[in-house]
């Protein structure tokens, strides 16, 4: 067990000016703020996110967890600062880059297989060799049945698989993941992580994944970020350096979680109450 | 499913007709009594022809009782034979037309104007979402436009392209342009975000997202709006063959009118309760054929 500690007053100075980064860092965010009219959704956010490493970033709704994620793939551009991807600025959307939402987002006007090969398709792949493609990948994870039906015939963890297939598909370097499985019960979840999990390590993708929930994070980071609102700032990084099955029951994992649990505890009250009501919560 | 948010309900016209197809009984059910059977099977179109029969009987009973005078409201027994014998025509010699030929001109008319303003809505409402600077110049033209009726247009209409088809076409365009595009710029507007940005990330170029993702996730809201502007359209251009158009199903029961014939305004009017409703009911089965994936939850 290896938990190396970041303060935020420690964290590796970033370079102010726009320098290709000399690292493997498959994301880098320097010194970033990013405002929606009036509204700060993230500020002086330097973050770098090694290559092949699965990152989660965590903290209070509300805290511009999302508005990273939009940032790393190229859907918004900051304000300040500066985003790349490989060494490179991020302008755009990029064909490495593939996102995944809380919602499964299938298109309900195309059948299973079709929504699987949109991706390859937008690359110029002709139809049919797209269509039999996406059909193979929907083999490899048990989903031929449901090839020619549409999303609507699938269940909800069914559905997230094929998001997943479909995001997969493209063979992207840079995964970014909101929330996949927030709206997936417990059990479905724990699947899903583990399927994630062995998609990953075959696919060697980065993976960039938003959640609300601890204990995925501690099951399945390399590198948590601790978020905290608003605007949002990281409020600490934390290397997990656990081997992988990873057990709920590691003491070393447990001890984590418990001091995170009291972090994003004080974190959410802070973005729920006021001052004076927290003075009032903490004399009862 | 945020798709659904986009989906209107179909107006309150077909809410009885609707219920005309009853959906397969399931087999896991416990087998109802015949008669029950019978009822879901039949129950609406049977109360459907009960409901005109019962009206009809009365509408008879009523003029044969001399309640009211059947020169003002021609019972069945006159209309239905006047109907068949083919006397509902207007003109004489080379200017007569015939019933038919009056529902043809108007069919026609309605078809050409409802698909040119439908292609015209959907451009311009392409145009708008694709231009920041077209949204603030041209929607609020269209906003303002929208409300004007459409028998309002027809001295304009006929000063340009004098009596006829073009001019009733000219009618019914503007009579549904304005509505059309404001509803389709608020189904594009609602297609959520989450589809963009996936289409977006899979590498879609603006032409694939407007193909593949942003008129399907419209699909059924348009679908709704194309039903929707067929009344408004059915309706303009009656009124416009009314109000100077001199032909057409709606010149046929202004010419019933003029020559006292209440028989011949009878006709045109069921000709149009009847030409109408079957018409939406195709329409019905087009949009459940096309948005097929509506339905499925």
């Amino acid at each position: 067990m290896n938990v190396r500690l970041t303060a935020p007053g420690e964290a590796p100075a970033m370079p102010a000016a726009r320098t290709v980064a000399t690292s493997n860092a498959a994301v880098e965010f320097g010194r970033v703020t990013k405002s929606f009219g009036d509204v700060t959704a993230i500020e002086d956010v330097s973050l770098r996110v090694p290559a092949g490493e699965f990152t989660v970033l965590i903290g209070p709704s509300g805290c511009g967890k999302s508005t990273l994620l939009s940032l790393a793939a190229g859907l918004e551009a900051p304000t300040e600062g500066f985003v790349t991807a490989h060494g490179r600025e991020v302008t755009g959307p990029s064909r490495d880059t593939a996102l995944i939402f809380q919602q499964h987002n299938l298109f309900p006007w195309m059948t299973t297989e079709a929504n699987v090969a949109y991706g390859l398709r937008s690359r110029g792949m002709a139809r049919r060799e797209a269509l039999a493609r996406a059909r193979e990948l929907l083999a490899k994870v048990g989903l031929s049945d449901f090839a020619k039906k549409p999303p609507t015939a699938l269940s909800g963890g069914m559905r997230q698989r094929v998001a997943l297939v479909r995001a997969f598909a493209t063979e992207p370097t840079l995964l970014l993941m909101d929330e996949p499985f927030g709206a997936l019960d417990h059990q479905t979840r724990k699947i899903m992580q583990a399927y994630l999990l062995s998609t990953w390590r075959d696919s060697g993708a980065t993976v960039v994944m938003v959640t609300h929930d601890l204990d995925e994070a501690l099951m399945l980071a390399d590198r948590l970020v601790l978020f905290t609102g608003q605007p949002g700032r990281i409020a600490e990084t934390l290397d997990i350096a656990a081997p992988r099955p990873r057990s709920r029951d590691d003491p070393g994992l447990r001890e984590i979680g418990t001091r995170l649990e009291r972090h994003l505890a004080a974190a959410a009250e802070a973005a729920e109450f006021t001052e004076a009501e927290r003075a009032r919560l903490a004399s009862r | 499913m945020t798709a659904q948010a986009a989906t209107t309900h179909a107006p309150p016209a077909d809410a009885a007709p609707e219920a005309a197809t009853p959906p397969p009984p399931r087999r896991a059910a416990a087998a109802p009594s015949l008669s029950r059977r019978l009822v879901r099977r039949f129950g609406t179109p049977l109360s459907f022809v009960f409901a005109w029969a019962v009206l009809l009987g009365l509408w008879e009973l009523g003029a044969a009782a001399g309640w009211f005078s059947d020169r003002i409201l021609p019972p069945p027994s006159q209309t239905i034979p006047f109907l068949l014998a083919g006397e509902a025509t207007v003109g004489f010699g080379t200017q007569r037309t015939g019933l038919l030929e009056a529902i043809g001109v108007t069919l026609v008319r309605i078809s050409v104007g409802l698909v040119l303003g439908l292609v015209a809505a959907i451009g311009v409402a392409f145009l708008i979402l694709q231009v920041k600077l077209l949204r603030a110049l041209v929607l609020p033209i269209v906003q303002s436009i929208a409300p004007i009726s459409p028998v309002a247009w027809v001295p304009f209409a006929i000063a340009i392209v004098g009596i006829g088809d073009p001019a009733a076409i000219f009618v019914v365009f503007m009579a549904i342009f304005g509505s059309m595009c404001c509803a389709a710029v608020a189904a594009f507007d609602s297609v959520p975000q989450e589809y963009r940005k996936v289409a977006r990330s899979l590498g879609a170029g603006t032409a694939e997202m407007w193909r593949t993702v942003l008129l399907p996730a419209a699909a059924p809201s348009l679908m709704t709006m194309v039903r929707m502007s067929f009344f408004a359209a059915w309706m303009a251009v009656l009124a416009g063959e009314m109000a100077g158009i001199n032909s057409g199903l709606g010149y046929l029961i202004i010419m019933g009118q003029q020559m006292y014939n209440m028989k011949l305004v009878m006709v045109g009017i069921i000709a149009i309760g009847v030409v109408g409703f079957a018409l939406d009911r195709l329409l019905l089965l087009a949009q459940r054929r096309i948005v097929w994936w509506e339905d499925a939850q």
